[in-house]
């Protein structure tokens, strides 16, 4: 068990803001804390929010990073349990972006005493259709094609290529070398981060949840279309679908006003 | 008029586009339209998403956006614009917001350069990762063999054992040295011992398991990796069983060979942590007791062979030391015809003056040399010591032979013979007649011919050979047969119980008749009193040597007993 700083400096864990329930903040797939930025102001007065970046993710320890542990969504769902066990935290409402609205339900049906409950950002269970019963909205060549374009947009060549001069016992000493920045600039972990959410289905876990939870779906997402938010619903017991009259899957960021709105109805229900 | 009225966006070659906070296209020019395949007229008022393939999107609302929110601008992305035929093209996309209008403004442009540029460096990678594999597989292979050579043996070890520190797996290491390896390759050259190796590379891999390693340590020695747990029985039924398949018959370019291999083996975990290097080092050690024991065989390695091993060790340093200091004399013990009295020579004994525990006798130190090439340097000095001291003598007028006591594995060293001729050229005054080598009979002689060679050698160079403790080999009869000697020496065992034992004293004249019917000196060894001396006398034997006529003694003392020895009436028993 690693002690409380080692799990705050690993996951670069802040807290901020006051107030007798504890929310907690977690990206999703490509970005880290920062995206809370806009919503903060919203919520600081009334709650006290624990922000971190996911290991591999923004200003995380890198080192910590192990293929094993982050190439399915439970590794990710270990850092959120072990932040709470850290912090001492109990009744933690989670308020997952995208992918993390499942990491959180996973964390929560694994450690259940932590959580009271779950607020769901545009979340989805799965990205791959599966027809004719579940339109997650992409097919497999879509994702393989979205890998492609991480390499394309992959300028760091030589870090690419050192490890495979150097030899595999190097890899890890040049992860943990590379330079901690927005948007994990290491592809090796970011196209892990991607298989783990792109390619994942974790439907069925929507059965197991045990704490109430709010999906708040946006209009038109192509990420996380509204047959997903009412898959979700229709799936998981104790939860409310909210149809927020929005674009995009980044609301936090482009309409935080609305959000803060949704998390204080929710929150003082 | 201005420049900036006399171009528009349109005539730039750089697709130009303006969103709102909706995604909606408010603007576009014509390089868009060209690019793309749509009319101004559709793209205005539709979603960005038209334009963009589904990857691209997800690119959008996880980089992107973020990004743009976040910074205010977002450079040279990679995207997949897709065209009105449903075809897709490669673009580099920068956007830049503009907060009063809520607007975002694009300049997209062909990534077809690039995209080349990509798809070369992704090719020089593969490039680069095969050349690499091949460097890994050259450095770790055994070209002959196509085994894993010694490095990748070392490696496989360090990775393994660490693993066994997490989860507790175990195997076994066997260490494998072909038995007469050299002379197959002394005797029909390189290529076909090379064709041995491989032969017995592929007799290894077909007997073990696909998860069992093999891997070629050098010259004819392969170490084995064994999966899995064994008892001491399980893995040495295995391992014989594999020794009995390498000794199967062999033939290569028609040239039947016969082969074998010793094994030494020892078993992972232990009770102490022990290193990579160590477990090598220990199924070596365990490989060669199997040689010892007449290879061909299967050895399993003990930590107490360990612990004597060491102490052998530590002794052979000592003795090295002691050689080095000079802590070694040479002590003569006579031999005398008892008829007559007269001094024939004396037998150099080796005693060490070890400066602790006092006069050591052979005995308690020779043991430790045996088969090593310590002792082989100690045999050099006592040649040398005894040949010195047998031209001092001479030159005080002292005529006698000088014996001195030859191990088996000296004698069977290449260069004893060159050896013994650079010394012998030392004392160019000295008649090699007086000079004798003792051969111990019951000592180790692997290649008897080889042996009796040197021997022959040694006497056409004038040298004496004798015979040493004579009769209790088991094959003293055909030594004499085929090896021409000119003393044979009666063992005291004989000699001691003689005067009881009725058939101690029937071999003793056997061996007497041999000497005689071979024409050889007989030279009878413990005589302790008048009897002995009296009844040997009778049965034929005049030469003895034995505390009744002298101890050994330093060289120093050795002319005054000679003087003593003249001076007195023999037999001296008479007058005590």
């Amino acid at each position: 068990m690693l002690l409380k700083e080692e799990i705050v400096a690993r996951n670069n864990v802040t807290v901020v803001g006051s107030g007798d329930k504890t929310l907690m903040l977690a990206h999703g797939f490509g970005c880290d804390q920062q995206v809370w930025q806009h919503l903060i102001p919203y919520l600081e007065k009334d709650y006290t929010l624990v922000l971190f970046d996911y290991v591999g993710s923004g200003k995380s320890q890198i080192s910590s990073f192990s293929e094993s542990r982050y190439r399915t969504l439970e590794g990710y769902a270990k850092d959120v349990s072990e932040i709470c066990q850290a912090l001492n935290l109990d009744q933690v409402h989670f308020m997952g972006h995208s992918v993390s609205g499942m990491i959180g339900l996973l964390a929560s049906i694994d450690h259940p005493e932590l959580f009271a409950s779950h607020l769901m950002l545009c979340p989805s269970p799965c990205f791959l259709d599966a027809p004719p019963d579940y339109y997650g909205g992409f097919e497999r060549a879509d994702l393989e094609e979205l890998l492609d374009l991480m390499d394309r947009n992959y300028i760091g060549w030589a870090d690419y290529l050192a490890p495979l001069v150097m030899g595999p016992e190097s890899a890890e000493l040049l992860i943990g070398e590379l330079a901690d920045s927005f948007c994990s600039t290491d592809p090796v972990v970011a196209k892990i981060f991607a298989k783990a959410t792109f390619f994942s289905d974790y439907r069925h876990k929507l059965a197991e949840a045990k704490h109430p939870a709010v999906i708040l779906q946006s209009e038109r997402d192509t990420l996380a279309n509204p047959k997903v938010g009412r898959y979700m619903h229709a799936h998981m017991p104790g939860s409310t679908l909210r149809l927020l009259a929005s674009e995009g899957h980044c609301l936090h960021m482009t309409q935080p006003e609305l959000v803060a709105q949704e998390v204080n109805a929710w929150l003082r229900y | 008029m201005t420049a900036s009225n006399l171009f528009s966006p349109d005539d730039f070659p750089v697709g130009c586009m303006v969103t709102d906070n909706k995604r909606r296209i408010l603007y576009s020019n014509h390089f868009i339209e060209a690019y793309s395949g749509y009319s101004t007229d559709n793209l205005l008022g539709a979603d960005l998403f038209v334009l963009l393939s589904k990857a691209s999107q997800i690119m959008f609302e996880t980089y992107l956006m973020p990004t743009l929110v976040r910074e205010g601008r977002c450079d040279e992305i990679r995207l997949s614009l897709v065209n009105a035929l449903d075809g897709t093209l490669p673009i580099v996309a920068s956007a830049q917001s503009d907060d009063a209008s809520e607007c975002i403004l694009w300049s997209i442009s062909s990534a077809n350069r690039s995209d080349q540029l990509f798809e070369e460096l992704t090719e020089t990678k593969k490039l680069l990762e095969q050349k690499v594999s091949l460097l890994r597989t050259l450095s770790d292979t055994d070209p002959l063999t196509g085994l894993p050579n010694r490095a990748a043996l070392t490696h496989y070890l360090d990775q393994k054992m660490l693993e066994r520190k997490r989860n507790g797996m175990a195997f076994a290491l066997a260490f494998v040295d072909l038995d007469g390896f050299k002379e197959i390759n002394d005797h029909h050259g390189h290529h076909v011992g090379d064709r041995v190796l491989q032969t017995v590379a592929k007799r290894l891999a077909s007997n073990l398991r696909s998860d069992d390693l093999i891997a070629r340590f050098g010259g004819d020695e392969f170490v084995i990796f064994l999966n899995g747990q064994f008892s001491h029985s399980l893995v040495e039924e295995s391992l014989t069983r594999l020794v009995g398949k390498l000794s199967e018959p062999l033939t290569v370019d028609g040239v039947p060979l016969h082969l074998s291999a010793s094994m030494g083996v020892t078993l992972y975990p232990q009770a102490k942590e022990v290193e990579p290097g160590q477990l090598i080092r220990q199924a070596d050690q365990a490989m060669y007791q199997a040689k010892l024991a007449g290879k061909n065989q299967v050895c399993l390695f003990n930590i107490d062979n360990e612990a004597s091993l060491k102490e052998r060790y530590s002794e052979l340093s000592a003795l090295q030391a002691a050689l080095a200091s000079n802590q070694f004399e040479l002590y003569y013990q006579p031999k005398v015809n008892m008829r007559t009295g007269e001094i024939l020579g004396a037998e150099a004994l080796i005693r060490w003056h070890h400066p602790e525990e006092g006069l050591k006798a052979p005995a308690s130190f020779l043991p430790a040399l045996r088969n090593t090439t310590t002792g082989i340097a100690l045999g050099r000095w006592v040649i040398a010591c005894a040949l010195n001291q047998l031209q001092t003598w001479r030159e005080q007028g002292l005529d006698l032979h000088v014996s001195v006591n030859i191990d088996g594995y000296h004698l069977q060293h290449p260069n004893f013979l060159h050896d013994l001729s650079v010394t012998l050229a030392g004392f160019p005054a000295l008649p090699k007649q007086r000079f004798e080598l003792e051969v111990l009979e019951t000592s180790t002689i692997e290649d008897i011919g080889h042996v009796y060679s040197v021997l022959n050698a040694c006497r056409r160079m004038g040298i004496r050979i004798s015979l040493d403790d004579f009769g209790t080999g088991y094959s003293s009869l055909s030594h004499l047969r085929d090896l021409s000697v000119d003393t044979l020496k009666i063992d005291r065992s004989f000699v001691k119980n003689m005067l009881t034992s009725s058939g101690d004293l029937a071999i003793l004249k056997g061996v007497i008749g041999f000497a005689s019917a071979f024409g050889c000196d007989v030279v009878a060894e413990g005589v302790e009193t008048f009897q002995h001396s009296q009844q040997l006398i009778e049965l034929g034997c005049e030469f003895g040597q034995g505390y009744y006529i002298a101890r050994p003694m330093p060289a120093h003392a050795f002319q005054a007993w000679a003087a003593a020895w003249a001076r007195e009436e023999f037999p001296r028993s008479t007058q005590t």
